[in-house]
């Protein structure tokens, strides 16, 4: 964990670090290009990693909550006692690297379930219980009773995941472009060598390229936005 | 209102606000930050150009920033669409399982905001004196979409039909295809709202080209009257 977030400040540092490098070239204004960097890597410290980490964790939490129904569910028709396939579904997961969740290793198995409720803090997981709670007055076949709750938790799953992946190449499409329209400028600058420096004195091109570069931060601010207010179904996740 | 629900309603609420705090402080920081440039490009070269400029940045910006508080309202129903959705899939998960209608919008509304809580809680009232199918339509008219009118109509002729098999499948069918048809327009929604996302890169290197030809134009300008 600590290693990965070390490698995201080094990401962080270079992507600033680069955008730096790109305005200095573009403009040739050194304490700009410093402001340009410093306001680059502050935005990507205090919000882009913020964002990650709540993704992360999000995407972990969601993860965890719909393999464990799906666990669960197929470990009850094998072993019938809810207990017992709490216990089997559990063993997968290594609960105490979760430091919001306490020490359950003491509790019954639907107790245990029933207390990850307050961790996972989905709708879905709570109709789960419901139906186990059902299950275990009447009896029953759990699959059957089950059916159109796994089907949901699917569609769930699926709907993240395409989401996600349509997130994450679209992200890619656009850093691409943006890494093309920052280079643009430099391309300009080594193009026009006689007409530079007389370039670079006019105020509306220098102007220009610091707006070229709001509007990239703009974008990555839209991206973030995005990626952290997923709904699905009508409730935040 | 029970403990847990006060204890819920202030957790929400203080969310709210923190969010809402969170956001001025974004605000301020991003007007900042441009106010920091602007001054910075401005203090090494006076123009009232550049001055207008970041004028009309900053106006643009804090612009996106309140026209988010104004889209509320259209967020707010297509929440409240999103919802309904989310309603009658748990409707439907807990009354395949046996439990009845009214039970059942019960445990699906419990899992809401407070406004679908209060609407679910005033259709059984509805349902318990008029047993037509208007506390239904009722409903139904709170959304914007009028397919969910399908659905209620099909709920009301499952309790008009005391569970009748054929009528549970009626109902599973209709809202199964509302719901993929809703799923696909989030979808879309969401490749439509990346898409325009994917278009800022171009109106960067468009705002870029309009400044470079400024620029040269300005400096052609000098040179003229220097001949």
């Amino acid at each position: 964990m600590k290693k990965n977030k070390n490698n995201n400040y080094v990401t962080y540092i270079l992507v600033s670090l680069l955008i730096g490098i790109l305005f200095y070239l573009s403009t040739s204004m050194l304490l700009v290009s410093l402001a340009v960097f410093l306001v680059f890597f502050l935005y990507l410290i205090l919000r882009v990693e913020r964002v990650y980490k709540k993704t992360q964790k999000r995407n972990q939490r969601v993860d965890f909550a719909y393999n464990l129904i799906n666990n669960t569910i197929s470990s009850i028709s094998v072993y019938g006692n809810i207990n017992e396939a709490v216990d089997h579904a559990l063993t997968t997961y290594d609960i105490s690297k979760i430091k919001e969740i306490g020490n359950i290793s003491n509790m019954e198995g639907l107790d245990k379930l029933q207390y990850l409720s307050s961790y996972f803090s989905l709708p879905i997981y709570d109709a789960f219980l419901n139906i186990l709670e059902l299950y275990q007055e009447n009896g029953g076949n759990i699959l059957d009773m089950s059916e159109h709750l796994l089907s949901e938790t699917r569609q769930i799953q699926n709907n993240l995941l395409s989401t996600n992946t349509l997130y994450r190449s679209k992200a890619t499409n656009v850093v691409m472009l943006w890494i093309f329209a920052l280079i643009v400028p430099v391309f300009i600058r080594f193009a026009l060598v006689d007409f530079y420096s007389s370039l670079i004195s006019s105020a509306i091109y220098v102007a220009g390229i610091v707006l070229t570069y709001a509007l990239a931060l703009i974008t990555i601010e839209i991206f973030c936005n995005k990626f952290s207010n997923q709904r699905v179904k009508g409730v935040d996740l | 209102m029970s403990k847990k629900e006060k204890k819920e309603k202030n957790t929400t609420e203080t969310k709210s606000r923190s969010s809402s705090s969170k956001n001025t402080i974004l605000i301020l920081v991003c007007n900042i930050a441009v106010i920091l440039v602007g001054a910075l490009l401005v203090y090494f070269y006076f123009s009232y150009m550049i001055i207008v400029i970041f004028v009309v940045v900053l106006l643009l910006m804090d612009y996106y920033f309140y026209s988010q508080r104004i889209n509320k309202k259209k967020r707010e129903q297509e929440q409240r669409e999103e919802e309904f959705i989310s309603l009658i899939t748990y409707f439907k998960i807990y009354l395949t399982n046996g439990i009845n209608v009214y039970q059942s919008l019960q445990l699906a509304s419990s899992f809401l905001s407070e406004w679908m809580k209060e609407q679910v809680d005033q259709l059984l009232q509805e349902i318990d004196n008029d047993k037509t199918i208007n506390p239904y339509l009722n409903f139904a008219s709170l959304f914007s979409l009028h397919h969910y009118e399908d659905v209620m109509t099909a709920i009301y002729q499952l309790v008009d039909q005391g569970g009748d098999p054929a009528y549970m499948n009626k109902f599973v069918y209709t809202f199964e295809k509302i719901e993929e048809e809703d799923n696909k327009y989030r979808h879309d929604k969401d490749e439509r709202g990346m898409n325009i996302v994917s278009a800022l890169p171009i109106v960067g290197c468009c705002l870029f080209t309009i400044c470079l030809t400024f620029g040269i134009i300005s400096m052609l300008g000098d040179f003229m009257d220097v001949l």
